[in-house]
């Protein structure tokens, strides 16, 4: 708010994972609609963003004005419904004068049509959330159109948007459409005035200390919280002592990443059957030794307080037959879906599991991040095969990517091979 | 889709003849008259010292270049005005189609557009080196083929061994495919043929499949390059080049008879036609326009996002329909889990007069081993009226249970089933009022 009342026009704040983005939107949002009596648009990437943006907003700021614009034939979802909030199809039922209207910045496109003649924005500020999730063409131009004022809040780690087109024409023009919003914004030489959170909520200190130098070199971070208070204890002991119990004892006494290797098969398997059953007994496991946060004095329910990450759909499917079976309904999904969401402790299939050769896909900084980064106490990593080794034939073509394009895959090579050096030389890789 | 194309891959290595993998056609048989071109490059080098062009099934017509590091451009000039007569009589009369056969060869075309455009905006110093406007014209013609082709579910330009690999699957290793010939012999060959294999290797032996001259054809092009340099007589020198530009059309006319050959396989084998022309008048009008006006490339935010779109619709549109005249793209999309088979179990309308409406579907869907169905998903009935939103997704014995809120379509939702359920067909793209709108506010109109 201090950088608009100096005049800048476009701010851009950079979070680490957890810090608090969403906090920080309501704040703005509540503080531009109080003090200075604005009109804010406040655009997500997907309905189910917009949703939960809404609801926390009305429920903090019950007296702000509110409105949540859907599609022109969408029904307000039953969470909306439930709340009471104001739900419109069309932008002529936007109400005047000072208030927060929510949408999709897809949806926002179509306010630009309500303009009134002569004035220079719908809103007297703009606001992306989750920036960097949000391509340039569907945030850009309702940004740049629609908001006197705009402000751009993301995390930088996170996964880049995609598209499944041809991307070539769109990568090689001058302009790129199907680059992150803040990220083309800088390149196309608009001025921004850049900040950036330097602290994570989330995440306990012994995970900062390993992610944030391998996937964010360019933001530097701390953890808000102490080892003491994210440490998790289990009141049953390991009686099996097997790689799950150490695994699980190395946690509790401190580590909050740990992985457990599988021997390799020599060749890459879609559907891993062996990991979702490791994963499934993990989560058993955790159940079993009655895991709790002595800090919050609160006993872990794995079916609420656990997440199963996977890269790939059907092996996500395999592994939520496998909870299932076993009467486990923690959520199990892509990190795709789960970027944005945070849980207590996560088990993941790391995304090189199995693989022979490392590809662009697997090597994605913003999949590992993800994956890396929705936990608040620990993370358990299940990988078959050897990734030292995956890692070190690997050859990097780095001819692959658009000329003034980041090389992605160089990025997330060496952010895994920082990582997983780190686990290996903590000891915390469990064989 | 992975699997199922490592599958027909072993059975076409048994049967020694490619095997189809989808069930019809993705591009619809051509219109009464089409154009091919075979450009052939220098070998190491991005220049063009031959075309083969003209109407398949018909010889071509040949311009060479036996001197093509000389950057002269002239020879191209009947070749440009070939190609600009067909495309603006074919946009008037149905569709333009157009064959190239191999990838690199549309790499040339690619590379040609932009270099014959480029030189008529920066003048070359030299007047002898400047193109005519008809090699400028021809680099605008290239760009739009080009830029044609990347459109999703585009009808106009056809990269041969691109459209092979799409339906068939053959019993070489996949780097094999890129050589058409290679390709044509799997293609051509009855289930339980023998020695395919070899005659696709012997083929791949003799023409190399990046659209230039085979090496011993490149070789003996270079030897008489410098006998003409040495020569000291006209007389020579005219005789050694005709020596040098009937290499280069026999090379062009093996490679034109082999684009015939694969086209006539193609369109031998046993698919189902393919319908769907809106995109196909889309792409017609969008080029007819380029033909009339010369529009420069797109660059900016805006064009390029308002290209977006249009592809986006395009691939959704195309895909859908293609789902939906086949059975056997319906199940590669059901394995891949963007496709699943359900039956309505119960409706739930919204009374009349009752505010906000929301009508319900619950469905059950059948189990698969691999499912995209979550909350805020949408989902349509294959080739039906009926959309919905997934509000809720249980997994039950034999599938999942889930509830739908109905987007659109409620007067066709009845119990009953199965159904085939696809992701919905996107809606259309914003329309030029909304991107002019957006350039009024930002000042750029």
């Amino acid at each position: 708010m201090q950088a608009f009342a100096k005049g800048d026009d476009r701010v851009l704040v950079d979070s680490p994972p957890g810090a608090g983005k969403t906090y920080l939107v309501e704040q703005t949002c509540a503080r531009a609609v109080d003090d200075q009596r604005w009109r804010v648009g406040v655009g997500t990437n997907t309905r189910n963003q917009r949703d939960d943006f809404a609801l926390r907003f009305k429920r903090r700021f019950p007296h702000i004005p509110l409105q949540v614009a859907l599609a022109s034939k969408e029904t307000p979802s039953p969470a909306l419904t439930a709340e009471s909030v104001p739900a419109i199809n069309n932008f002529n039922y936007l109400h005047n004068g000072a208030g927060v209207v929510v949408s999709t910045v897809h949806r926002h496109f179509y306010g630009v049509d309500y303009i009134p003649r002569g004035a220079s924005g719908l809103y007297d500020l703009m606001v992306a959330d989750e920036a960097y999730q949000i391509q340039y063409r569907n945030g850009g131009l309702p940004l740049d159109a629609l908001g006197r004022r705009r402000l751009m809040v993301g995390d930088p780690g996170q996964i880049s948007p995609f598209t499944e087109l041809d991307a070539e024409i769109f990568e090689s023009a001058r302009d790129h459409i199907l680059w992150s919003l803040p990220l083309e914004v800088m390149q196309n030489g608009s001025a921004v005035h850049r900040l950036a959170i330097n602290s994570s909520r989330r995440l306990p200190p012994d995970t900062v200390r390993i992610i944030q130098p391998a996937l964010y070199p360019n933001l530097r971070f701390s953890a808000a919280s102490t080892d003491a208070e994210r440490r998790i204890a289990f009141v049953a002991g390991g009686g099996q002592a097997d790689v799950v119990d150490r695994a699980l004892d190395t946690i509790a006494s401190g580590a909050s990443i740990v992985a457990i290797q599988l021997p390799d098969v020599g060749f890459e398997l879609g559907v891993d059957d062996e990991i979702c059953d490791l994963a499934v007994e993990v989560a058993e496991r955790i159940r079993l030794r009655r895991a709790y946060w002595p800090h919050e004095r609160m006993q872990i329910d794995i079916n609420t307080d656990l997440f199963y990450m996977d890269s790939h759909v059907n092996s996500v499917t395999k592994a939520q037959e496998k909870f299932g079976s076993r009467s486990i309904t923690l959520r199990a999904d892509t990190p795709n879906v789960i970027q944005g969401q945070e849980t207590l402790i996560s088990i993941i299939k790391h995304p090189l599991s199995s693989m022979q050769e490392a590809d662009p896909f697997h090597l994605d900084p913003g999949r590992l991040c993800v994956m890396l980064s929705r936990h608040k106490l620990a993370c358990v990593v299940l990988v078959r095969g050897d990734i030292s080794q995956v890692l070190g034939n690997y050859e990097h073509d780095a001819g692959q990517r658009l000329l003034g394009r980041e090389d992605l895959a160089w990025r997330g090579y060496s952010a895994h091979q920082q990582i997983w050096n780190s686990l290996l030389l903590s000891g915390r890789v469990f064989v | 889709m992975k699997g199922v194309v490592a599958a027909a891959r072993l059975l076409a290595k048994a049967r020694q003849s490619a095997v189809r993998v989808v069930g019809s056609y993705d591009i619809r048989h051509d219109p009464e008259e089409t154009f091919a071109i075979v450009p052939m490059r220098v070998v190491g080098e991005e220049i063009i010292q031959a075309v083969g062009y003209g109407r398949l099934g018909a010889p071509p017509q040949v311009v060479v270049e036996h001197h093509a590091l000389s950057r002269r451009t002239a020879f191209l000039i009947p070749f440009a005005n070939a190609l600009d007569e067909y495309l603006t009589r074919a946009v008037d009369l149905d569709f333009p189609r157009i064959y190239i056969a191999n990838a690199p060869a549309l790499e040339l075309l690619t590379v040609m557009a932009a270099r014959y455009e480029n030189a008529g905006r920066n003048l070359n110093p030299n007047p002898a080196l400047r193109p005519s406007h008809e090699v400028v014209r021809l680099g605008y013609l290239c760009r739009l083929i080009k830029d044609i082709y990347h459109m999703p579910g585009q009808q106009i330009v056809v990269v041969m061994t691109e459209a092979i690999r799409r339906h068939f699957v053959t019993g070489q290793i996949p780097p094999k495919d890129g050589h058409l010939g290679a390709l044509t012999e799997w293609l051509a060959a009855v289930a339980g043929a023998t020695g395919t294999q070899a005659r696709a290797d012997l083929r791949a032996l003799h023409f190399p499949a990046a659209a230039m001259l085979s090496r011993e054809d490149d070789e003996a092009v270079e030897s008489i390059l410098h006998k003409i340099k040495k020569s000291k007589s006209a007389l020579t020198r005219q005789r050694l080049q005709a020596d040098i530009e009937h290499l280069q059309a026999e090379s062009v006319l093996a490679e034109w008879s082999m684009l015939q050959e694969a086209h006539a396989a193609f369109w031998g084998r046993d698919l189902d036609a393919s319908v769907h022309p809106d995109i196909t008048k889309q792409n017609t009008s969008w080029l007819k326009y380029r033909l009339e006006v010369v529009v420069a490339r797109s660059r900016r935010a805006i064009a390029m996002s308002q290209r977006y779109e249009m592809h986006e619709y395009h691939a959704g549109l195309h895909k859908s329909a293609l789902i939906a005249q086949d059975s056997m793209r319906f199940e590669h999309e059901r394995v891949d889990g963007n496709a699943f088979r359900a039956r309505i179990s119960a409706v739930r309308k919204t009374p009349r007069g009752v505010q906000p409406k929301d009508h319900q579907i619950d469905l059950t869907v059948d189990h698969q081993p691999n499912i995209r169905l979550r909350l805020g998903h949408r989902v349509q009935i294959v080739g039906g009226e009926l959309v919905g939103e997934v509000r809720m997704v249980k997994r039950t014995p034999v599938g999942y249970d889930a509830t739908l809120s109905v987007l659109a379509g409620i007067d066709s939702a009845a119990i009953g089933g199965p159904h085939r359920w696809a992701d919905q067909v996107p809606g259309k793209p914003f329309t030029q009022k909304y991107y002019d709108k957006i350039k009024s506010v930002l000042g750029m109109s």
